[in-house]
């Protein structure tokens, strides 16, 4: 870790209008976060074209805030009425709501806004001690490492797919095809642009992404709008003692470590992690009995998880430039829009933009914690918007969104087109996810797969000699049998 | 029904990415090194036919009982229709007031109800919107002949 660095990218981080930007993020992330039918990746997607004016440093703590507090926001609609604003969230609802019908919402609140800080902030420092120095090891990479990890990353597709794996890989070929549209990088050919000029660039990852995720949802959201609004709900209770806080600090420690490593490893998000984290410290724990009806430890748990897997998952993002998950997938999209594509070279050419990234994080974090613990009574106000009036809303930022990429009204028709692929393969049980993945991947690995074999003159043995492609190769084959073999031994559920 | 139409399009959309791939090999000039630009496209292609051809039998071995029925609720019609109307409207009378009758309407439909309140709402989000994105971020919108 290099302390000057990240004073530096304080330095460049601390000014006042970032500290409302970031503020303002956090904010804005923690009541789509807290919306149920919202989720992180949406609401990164949907207030991008906020941040297109801005300078990039801006840019970027804004989009961090938005994630961070998404991912903290969840908690608050799953202790207060019982429904998980996102699904990293499920796992608070078991313990968190218990202690708000004995009147003890604001102590469950309390507890699962300081063990999220405490997840970020740890995992935070993961990131930074363990990003410059994978960065600096993937600095060595040639094409043929950066085929085998993105045909590593794409091998996530098995493990996000599980009961549908069929599907999952259907949805994913979809989205590698969809990533061969456009001018050939080697070449220059035209590739299926069927004569369209605004086809030559590819399709623009950003209204895709809207359009699979929030149109899509949308459209399966006012099937069931009333379900959707916000109860008029008080927060009573104290916040948590220090007594208390004592008693849960092993837990908060052993869950930010265990979920900053399930952050790092791909499609193992947020929701894995929080899971895990509950599953353990039930294990740990001197009083299991108390979990479901109540304990502290079970919001803790689950709650410094799915923060420190913010952390955790930004560390391939950022060194490799690989995204794990759904929601770092769309910060990749979003940083590419700022002229920012994370990397192993980002640490070596724009090592300012990468500690800047840090302490954008590091005060995101802070931000989610000062709303937390001080304003979420007014932020409970805030969250009663009618469904009936935040679903057209959603639907005009999308619009803007999907038209400001490139000032166009033909993405604005693409994002319509894929909010109705979306809305009918969510529908009949596709994976979204994997499209995604695969449109952001896909490119990669067709480019390093044709750089390589020219490099080794048309020799596909360069995959198995190069060590470190290798044993990704490896690694990918046995990540993607798992799964098969899986579902082998375990029966498929009938009623699945 | 819905579940063997959609895997069947995607088997359709690889048959025709592999076809269309062959268009392509005549355009590797890049002097016979390595791969041309149909290779990627076609083994993509040939995948997905095989997954989705695998897909739908699958599909055809369900019984009647398990198979994935496609409910589509009204609202969510009209809400694409709406959606595709205000993408035509925009380019034609301009982001305000285009974005202003697509909230007005799209709440109303929600609500089930017209009321002068919604109204007021859907004008404030807009002028918001506009204020927010065009006056503040300049963030381009779609222009047309009002504002």
């Amino acid at each position: 870790m290099d302390l000057s660095l990240l004073i530096e990218g304080f330095q460049e981080v601390l000014i006042p209008i970032n500290i409302i930007i970031v503020l303002g993020g956090t904010l804005m992330g923690m009541l789509f976060g807290a919306m149920p039918g919202i989720n992180a990746s949406m609401g990164v997607a949907l207030l991008l074209p906020l941040t297109y004016g801005m300078p990039p440093i801006t840019a970027l703590t804004m989009l961090l805030g938005i994630y961070c507090g998404a991912i903290y926001g969840g908690s608050i609609t799953a202790i207060l009425i019982n429904t998980p604003g996102t699904t990293a969230a499920a796992c608070t609802t078991l313990d968190g709501h218990p202690l708000a019908t004995q009147g003890k919402a604001g102590k469950a609140i309390g507890m699962a806004t300081i063990s999220s800080f405490v997840g970020g902030i740890i995992s935070i420092i993961i990131l930074i001690m363990l990003a410059p120095f994978l960065a600096k090891v993937a600095l060595k990479f040639g094409p043929p490492e950066y085929f085998a990890l993105a045909v590593f990353g794409l091998s996530i597709i098995t493990s996000l797919s599980s009961g549908t794996l069929v599907k999952g890989l259907i949805a994913g070929f979809f989205g590698l095809m969809l990533g061969t549209v456009g001018m050939d990088m080697m070449n220059g050919t035209p590739r299926f642009t069927f004569g369209q000029v605004s086809l030559l660039d590819g399709f623009s990852f950003i209204p895709v992404l809207i359009g699979l995720f929030a149109v899509s949802q949308i459209l399966i959201n006012v099937e069931k709008l009333e379900s959707l609004d916000m109860k008029d709900s008080k927060i009573l209770g104290l916040l948590p003692t220090i007594k208390e806080l004592k008693s849960v600090t092993p837990t908060i420690l052993r869950s930010s470590l265990l979920g900053s490593f399930i952050g790092i490893l791909p499609g193992a998000g947020a929701t894995i992690s929080s899971f895990i984290c509950y599953n353990e410290a039930k294990r740990w724990s001197k009083t299991p009995e108390m979990f479901g009806k109540g304990s502290l430890e079970g919001i803790a748990a689950p709650e410094a998880g799915n923060n420190a897997a913010t952390g955790g998952a930004m560390v391939p993002l950022l060194s490799l430039g690989i995204p794990g998950s759904e929601t770092t997938a769309v910060l990749l999209g979003a940083f590419m829009i700022q002229g920012i594509s994370p990397g192993p070279l980002l640490f070596r050419d724009n090592i300012g933009v990468a500690y800047g990234i840090f302490a954008g994080l590091i005060l995101a974090n802070i931000a989610f914690l000062v709303i937390g613990l001080f304003g979420v009574k007014g932020f409970v106000k805030v969250l009663q918007i009618p469904t009936r009036i935040l679903m057209p809303l959603i639907l005009t930022l999308a619009f803007v969104g999907s038209y400001s990429v490139k000032n166009n009204l033909i993405n604005v028709g693409i994002m319509l087109g894929f909010g109705l692929v979306g809305f009918f393969m969510k529908k009949l049980k596709f994976p979204i996810t994997p499209v995604v993945l695969a449109l952001i991947l896909g490119p990669m690995a067709e480019a390093n797969l044709r750089r390589a074999l020219i490099m080794s003159e048309g020799n596909w043995s360069i995959f198995v000699q190069r060590p470190i492609s290798f044993v990704l190769l490896i690694i990918t084959v046995l990540s993607l049998l798992y799964p098969i073999i899986r579902d082998m031994i375990k029966k498929p559920d009938p009623q699945a | 029904m819905a579940e063997k139409i959609l895997t069947g399009l995607f088997f359709l959309f690889g048959l025709l990415w592999f076809t269309m791939s062959f268009n392509l090999a005549s355009a590797n000039f890049g002097g016979g090194l390595g791969l041309g630009p149909d290779f990627f496209p076609r083994l993509l292609s040939i995948l997905m036919m095989i997954f989705s051809l695998i897909q739908l039998v699958r599909t055809f071995r369900k019984d009647k009982e398990e198979q994935l029925r496609l409910n589509i609720h009204g609202l969510s019609v009209i809400i694409i229709v709406a959606c595709v109307t205000y993408l035509f409207a925009i380019g034609i009378i301009g982001y305000l007031v285009s974005t202003f009758l697509f909230l007005t309407i799209v709440i109303f439909v929600l609500s089930g109800r017209k009321s002068i309140k919604d109204t007021v709402i859907a004008l404030g989000i807009s002028i918001a919107l506009y204020g927010v994105f065009h006056l503040v971020l300049k963030v381009p919108l779609p222009a047309g002949f009002l504002i």
